[in-house]
């Protein structure tokens, strides 16, 4: 009985080094593609992970993120939201101040974003934080005059353990990708390792919260069409983005998947366009175990006609990780590209003619 | 009253249905690959969301008149009554994987009389040079030599090692005299303990692996490694092997029969003990349920488990949705149908994650991993 464990054992660890390997895309080298005119974000040197772009131009960026597994060039640093006017010719950084008496600013470690503007057009911004490495996601009113940011409630759920990215449809209505089905990091490395697939996705609001999909191999980016039609995800660990149909009541359908050779992260959606542009990671090895001497790469990928039969994919830019580590996120705004990354800086760029 | 069974109600949310069912295996390989669903069929078929105890919305079962004990809130993970009425309770402790309300307390041992009327809990002092600030008891075991002195045995996990400590209980002074600190290389991750004799007892062992990181993987494996040691001063041996996790461990009143309860094998071994102390077994009682420590009723027989209803919440610890308690009564062991009967049940909301009950005259007191400690006038 021992000996046959073993065996089984062993095949198991075999097995799954094997999967590992397509899973995080062990293989993948990056071909780059430059932009014109990329410049690094001053101020920002600890992570970009998402971020948002309004309409009238103002990016919100979530920066410091302290992820289990994934590096950190200042781990003790609590992490912050960043505002960026892209209508500026060389837009600055700026750290918005957080009011609200009841929040913890010393444990906050802000991870996916999402805004909500309503009829007031007061804006909402909604924070995936994960304090003490639990999930909760902070409801904040953004001030613009003052250039800060008000907590209004932290949001707490049993469907909510392990939050990565949520996209906002009422001013405390949100679906969110929960990337894992465990809440401790010990179980969370096991379940990603073993690709059990049991990451799953929650629609929440004050009344009603419930699973409306599940057995993702680590759900990652959510956002949705501009009609509110279509919520789109991506599957980091399956390279996958899904496009699922939304109902009235919240459900979600399966319409189409598209497949990748790169892990991707976060999308953005063009307002305009409708235009997906998503933050990829090439070479997953190098983003779960980080080596300075063979960094993380980056990739954007810009995806157009979704809907249709056969969706335009383009590579807009990618760069072998010299420059730009880790990428995230990227979104756009009046032809010029914002990119974000998990741990190292940010980039903005350009887009060049084709683009 | 009547059989636990077939109380479950699938979860209200989803689960990965399509690996559970073995006609829609196919479906599940193109889904996942082969080898997440291997991976997945194992571990579900062990702490499967709805097989692993998700016993939800569970009937409520409490006793009139019941009360939390003051003062017993970081855990009283086991729980030994003596013949008198007194209770040794072990508290505080840092097991790896579960919560810990008060993480940098050391543990402790409380005492209760179940005589008086409004029992408080008594911290006992504990003297003679001990190590108390890595005391980090687990399972206990009382033993009565033949001049009445009451020993008090304590599974240890010092920076998360094992050993067995040997107490004196000194009823005057309510204190506790540290005598030996008991170590073998066949004592590792032990569990519990039930005392036969003077230096003689028998010992669970809960996990094959130390390391944390296999001990999750032999978990998931379910790899049935674990066993039950006999130690004396003469001789160390294995003497039973194959559990899946052996967790508590009790003695019947005749003291010929061993109770051993498989944890995430959901049942409980009754083992014929020979004169040289080996162990057969005699019977396995299915329980449905994840069954942590036992007691023995004294004035019947009957065995008390503190269970766990449902193990993934326990695994997964969420103050959101805590585990909740389940305290079942067997009667009739060594029949050829032992009657199982819940004694008590609890959502979390008053009681998270129950391990063990003991009965003193019509009272009983339920301990739990890291919560609170429940008192009841049955």
């Amino acid at each position: 009985c021992a000996q046959r464990t073993l065996l089984v054992l062993v095949l198991c660890v075999f097995y799954f080094f094997l999967s590992s390997r397509t899973r995080f895309n062990v293989h993948r080298e990056v071909t780059p593609v430059e932009l014109p005119n990329c410049n690094l974000v001053k101020g920002i040197d600890n992570g970009s992970e998402d971020l948002e772009i309004l309409p009238n131009g103002l990016a919100f960026i979530s920066s410091g993120l302290k992820y289990p597994g994934i590096m950190s060039f200042d781990p003790d640093k609590s992490g912050k939201i960043l505002l960026m006017d892209l209508n500026e010719e060389d837009p600055v950084v700026l750290e918005l101040g957080i009011t609200g008496s009841t929040f913890d600013l010393s444990s906050f470690n802000p991870h996916g974003i999402s805004t909500f503007t309503d009829e007031d057009n007061i804006v909402y911004l909604m924070v995936v934080n994960h304090p003490d490495s639990k999930s909760t996601v902070e409801l904040f009113k953004f001030q613009e005059k003052e250039k800060s940011l008000l907590h209004l409630k932290t949001i707490r759920h049993k469907l909510l353990p392990s939050v990565n990215d949520i996209v906002a449809v009422g001013p405390e209505h949100f679906y969110a990708t929960n990337d894992h089905y465990f809440i401790d990091p010990y179980l969370k490395s096991w379940e990603m390792h073993l690709g059990l697939a049991w990451s799953f996705v929650t629609y929440y609001s004050p009344n009603d919260v419930r699973v409306v999909a599940e057995g993702f191999d680590f759900a990652n980016g959510i956002n949705i069409s501009p009609d509110g039609k279509y919520v789109y995800i991506a599957e980091l660990l399956a390279h996958k983005i899904h496009v699922y149909e939304k109902h009235a009541n919240w459900t979600l359908t399966p319409l189409k998947s598209l497949d990748f050779n790169t892990l991707v992260d976060n999308i953005s959606v063009d307002p305009v366009t409708g235009d997906l542009w998503v933050g990829c990671h090439p070479n997953g090895m190098r983003i779960f175990y980080y080596d300075p001497k063979n960094p993380p790469a980056s990739e954007v990928l810009r995806i157009q006609d979704i809907l249709s039969k056969e969706p335009k994919v383009t590579v807009a830019y990618a760069e072998n990780g010299t420059v730009l580590q880790g990428s995230t996120v990227a979104a756009v705004y009046k032809g010029k590209m914002l990119v974000g990354t998990v741990f190292h800086k940010a980039l903005y760029c350009e887009l060049s003619q084709a683009n | 009253m009547g059989n636990v069974l077939g109380r479950h109600r699938p979860l209200e949310w989803g689960t990965v249905r399509w690996c559970r069912r073995p006609g829609l295996q196919r479906l599940c390989l193109l889904r996942h690959g082969f080898g997440g669903c291997a991976f997945t069929s194992v571990f579900l078929s062990v702490f499967h969301r709805n097989s692993f105890g998700a016993v939800q919305e569970l009937e409520p079962v409490e006793p009139q008149n019941c009360v939390l004990i003051e003062g017993l809130e970081n855990g009283s993970e086991d729980i030994d009554i003596l013949p008198s009425g007194l209770a040794f309770i072990s508290s505080g402790l840092k097991y790896p994987g579960m919560p810990n309300f008060a993480p940098d307390e050391p543990g402790k041992i409380f005492l209760i009389d179940m005589n008086e009327k409004n029992p408080r809990a008594q911290e006992l002092e504990i003297s003679n040079g001990f190590e108390k600030e890595s005391f980090n008891p687990h399972g206990i075991s009382t033993f009565i030599d033949k001049d009445q002195t009451v020993y008090l045995y304590v599974v240890n996990h010092p920076h998360m090692k094992s050993t067995v400590e040997i107490f004196k209980f000194e009823e005057q002074q309510r204190s506790l005299v540290h005598l030996k600190t008991i170590k073998h290389e066949l004592l590792k991750s032990v569990n519990n303990i039930v005392v036969l004799g003077p230096e003689q007892f028998y010992a669970t062992r809960d996990h094959y692996f130390t390391n944390y990181v296999l001990a999750l993987l032999e978990m998931f494996l379910d790899l049935h490694w674990t066993s039950v040691l006999f130690y004396s001063p003469k001789e160390v041996k294995v003497v039973a092997k194959g559990f899946s996790s052996a967790n508590g461990i009790t003695v019947s009143l005749d003291k010929k029969y061993v109770y051993v309860a498989d944890a995430t094998a959901k049942n409980v071994h009754v083992m014929e003990k020979h004169d040289n102390w080996d162990l057969t077994e005699l019977k396995v009682i299915h329980l449905d349920t994840l069954v942590d420590n036992l007691s023995v009723d004294p004035a019947t027989g009957d065995i008390l488990a503190g269970c766990h209803p449902n193990g993934m919440k326990l695994l997964n610890y969420n103050p959101e949705d805590p585990p909740g308690s389940e305290v079942l009564r067997i009667q009739n062991v060594l029949s050829e149908k032992p009657r199982v009967s819940t004694v008590y049940t609890n959502d979390g909301s008053v009681l998270q994650g129950s391990t063990v009950a003991s009965v003193y005259q019509g009272k009983i007191l339920i301990g739990t991993i890291f919560h609170k400690t429940l008192y009841c006038v049955l």
